[in-house]
């Protein structure tokens, strides 16, 4: 509903702006005729799991899509992960070089490898790991560098890969928001030792959950491919110390069924990217991450907003504010102090200027397949609405803190 | 068409597509269908669905205690070691599936291999205490082939020198002993919603406990969402099960019962047809327990049967049937367990025993009375051949 006077926000008791959630992920539908055309075959086979004909078709179609010689499907990004630095630190246990500004999951996922995290700070206008950060940290006990693309730019992939090569240290991207992105007119997949891409309904390829890892490297391939069926070789036999990261083929048929969707999907972003940009120009104070299209084809997947300083309500009072009337947007990777709490030892804010000033700016707006244009000019009235009974809004908000 | 010699010897094979071990029980296409529909139309495919709180629910009442699902049953050992904080070293046995093993090394566990019984397939009292020592902080038992031992020695065991206890029931979806369901085991009981087990959720994995602020942590450290910070837990992980897997979990589970005596029957068959063969030991739940059949699992003594376990196995797969040889070597004898664990060879008699001598015939989905009449025909036929079979052996490459 329409905002008139501020009693009419959902925070101080009005009816939601939004009669059905507008989250912040892609969550596409498949073709729906195809999706059943192989699930029947499932069914019909009785072939469920166990790297069956589906993950198979999948996994060739997706090395075309990212022009790479191997992929191998994971039941989701963290067992890929886990099994990536896993298999390259060889059952050692070491340091894992990590940006802090990205999914809270990563550094924990390092420590199931028997890894320990070792953040470096990123680029300020890229948001990427900084290289000569990397290089720096660099040790004895490292493991690998596990650099994270950002969905508005590629890290800076050849100072990396020459650090890499200069200690000899495997480079592995974390390239869940670069899916389906290129650089320099090529694809991500094959650049570093490998590239991890995620299934998982709210990335822009849908497998209800799922991941997968790309390589040009065949013995890497094979090694995950072994460890991701508890490390079998054949019957009553294991090459290492494997785990259950099987994609099942249910999860396998809704990726092979969304697939040749994608180039609409990127399409739909890219337009509805410009549509917030076109839709808040009015608004003061208000700017979007933009997106490198210097070096980079991006996916669009994200529309990321910042508030200039002087705005007059606070970044959290502004997200709290809108996930109340339906929209679930949230702060951009702002967890990074709650990091603190898992890694202590490992962890220092005064580390990481850049990555705790980041993690306090920017709003993740909703995005994804049921956010509508309609969806979108409605929000920018939110915001102007919100910016012009800033004062008032403020004043009720303290008050309600106060009564708590 | 059933021939009248051995495929080993010449004859036609009794199967041209391969028979596998395993459930692989399969919903009607309309439900699936149907089910399908209603996740479309949500949109909501993961993250703790509506189907998921569905069958975490049914599961609860089911199983008569919290049922956390997650992605499967490696992930569930490994969230729920990390929920019980476990660390140091933990008495497992070595006679299961490597995953049981595995789950403690991405929990940063050391492994204490333990013998099992020679008769239940399942770890005693009598060999778990001389292996308790001061690093010992938990028990991982594990139930075998769909039935459930007498535990109360090893609940008492655990209790007396205050280790946790984790139930790997994989295999033991409503099964139960004396009454008592396979969940209420310990502290926390594991299950595998795996296609070849009794609850098919294509993959999937249950953990169930009693304990609330186990269950607690458990909620917290199989996601990393921001809603499920109550917890202070260790480490976490993605370890969600998707709405694709509840739904047909939920199709699978009211059909569990009806399955069970599917099996049974099966299972009953097979008893028949080969309890009286020389050298043949066929496997049987204890008396107090109701067990769920998905596996037939014999014995073979070369001696008295006339051929190895290994020469039999040969004989089924030229018959098209896949039987399976769960589980050999044991795990202590896996690469890198053998090399890691040198101190473990030649220790565990039991364990060295049964993994030579035990097989697996399929049971369930694929199978009928028929299928098991074959089968155990070809068996008896191996039996009567013996010497047949183990010269054309001799002369294979």
């Amino acid at each position: 509903m329409v905002k008139r006077v501020v009693s009419d926000l959902a925070c101080f008791g009005g009816k939601a702006l939004f009669h059905s959630v507008k989250p912040i992920g892609q969550l596409s539908l498949p073709n729906i005729e195809r999706f059943y055309e192989i699930s029947l075959e499932i069914l019909t086979s009785r072939r469920f799991t166990n790297n069956g004909p589906v993950v198979h078709e999948l996994e060739q179609r997706l090395c075309q899509t990212h022009a790479v010689e191997h992929c191998i499907t994971f039941a989701n990004a963290s067992v890929a992960i886990i099994s990536v630095l896993d298999t390259l630190a060889k059952h050692k246990s070491g340091e894992v070089i990590m940006p802090a500004f990205t999914y809270i999951g990563l550094p924990h996922l390092a420590k199931w490898a028997s890894q320990t995290p070792r953040f470096c700070d990123v680029d300020p206008a890229t948001h990427v790991i900084d290289p000569e950060r990397v290089n720096a940290a660099i040790g004895e006990s490292t493991s690998c560098i596990l650099a994270v693309h950002q969905v508005n730019a590629p890290c800076n992939i050849e100072r990396l890969q020459q650090i890499a090569k200069e200690n000899d240290i495997p480079l592995v991207f974390d390239s869940v928001h670069a899916i389906f992105a290129s650089y320099l007119g090529k694809p991500f997949g094959s650049f570093g030792a490998c590239e991890i891409f995620s299934l998982h309904a709210t990335k822009i390829l849908n497998g209800f959950e799922g991941g997968y890892v790309t390589t040009n490297d065949s013995n890497l391939a094979s090694a995950l491919r072994t460890k991701r069926n508890f490390g079998f070789t054949d019957e009553g036999h294991t090459a290492s110390i494997g785990i259950n990261g099987k994609l099942n083929e249910v999860h396998a048929a809704m990726a092979l069924a969304c697939l040749d969707d994608i180039p609409s999907i990127l399409d739909r972003n890219k337009r509805r990217v410009a549509h917030y940009a076109d839709a808040f120009a009015n608004i003061p104070g208000i700017r979007w991450v933009a997106y490198s299209e210097v070096s980079m084809m991006p996916n669009y997947e994200f529309a990321l907003l910042h508030l200039s300083e002087d705005w007059p309500l606070s970044r959290n009072d502004v997200v709290r504010i809108i996930r109340i009337e339906n929209a679930l947007a949230r702060g951009y990777y702002e967890h990074t102090d709650q990091l603190a709490k898992y890694f202590s030892k490992d962890f220092c804010a005064h580390d990481l200027p850049v990555t705790c000033r980041l993690a306090r700016e920017f709003i993740q707006m909703p995005v994804g397949e049921l956010v509508s244009n309609d969806d979108i000019e409605r929000l920018a009235e939110l915001f102007l609405f919100i910016y012009r009974n800033a004062s008032e809004i403020k004043r009720r908000l303290d008050q309600s803190q106060n009564v708590n | 068409m059933s021939t009248d010699r051995l495929a080993i010897l010449g004859g036609r094979p009794e199967y041209s597509e391969p028979l596998h071990v395993g459930q692989l029980y399969a919903p009607p296409w309309d439900e699936f269908k149907d089910q399908f529909d209603g996740i479309f139309r949500r949109r909501y495919f993961t993250n703790h669905g509506p189907l998921v709180s569905q069958l975490e629910k049914d599961l609860s009442e089911f199983l008569n205690c919290q049922a956390i699902c997650v992605t499967n049953g490696t992930l569930g050992l490994m969230v729920a070691l990390k929920s019980l904080g476990l660390s140091g070293k933990v008495i497992v046995p070595s006679f299961t599936f490597p995953a049981t093993v595995q789950a403690l090394y991405w929990a940063g566990i050391e492994p204490v291999f333990c013998d099992v019984d020679y008769d239940t397939h399942a770890i005693s009292a009598e060999h778990i205490s001389p292996l308790i020592t001061e690093e010992v902080t938990g028990i991982l038992y594990v139930s075998l082939w769909g039935g459930l031992a007498d535990t109360t020695d090893i609940e008492r065991l655990a209790e007396n020198h205050s280790l946790k206890l984790l139930h790997d029931a994989c295999h033991a979806f409503a099964a139960s002993y004396a009454k008592r369901s396979s969940a209420q085991i310990g502290d926390v009981s594991v299950f595998s919603l795996h296609a070849t087990k009794i609850l098919n959720g294509l993959e999937g994995g249950i953990i169930a406990t009693s304990n609330h602020e186990v269950a607690d942590q458990v909620r917290t450290i199989r996601n990393f969402h921001s809603s499920h910070t109550h917890a202070a837990v260790p480490l976490r992980i993605n370890a969600k099960m998707s709405e694709a897997q509840a739904g047909m979990a939920l199709l699978s589970l009211t059909r569990v019962r009806k399955n069970v005596e599917n099996n049974l029957l099966q299972w009953q068959t097979f008893y028949r047809n080969l309890n009286d063969i020389p050298g043949i030991k066929i496997y049987r739940y204890d008396e107090q327990c109701s067990g769920n059949y998905q596996y037939f699992n014999f014995e073979i003594d070369d001696v008295r049967f006339g051929l190895t376990r290994d020469m039999l196995l040969q004989c089924l797969q030229s018959e098209g049937i896949a039987a399976r040889r769960y589980f050999s070597p044991g795990v202590h004898n896996l690469s890198p367990y053998d090399v890691l664990f040198p101190q473990y060879a030649n220790t565990l008699p039991n364990t060295d025993k049964l993994c030579l001598r035990t097989l697996q015939l399929p049971i369930g989905a694929m199978c009928t009375i028929d299928t098991a009449d074959r089968i155990s025909r070809l068996i008896r036929m191996a039996h009567d051949d013996a010497h047949l079979v183990k010269n054309q052996l001799a002369e294979m490459p």
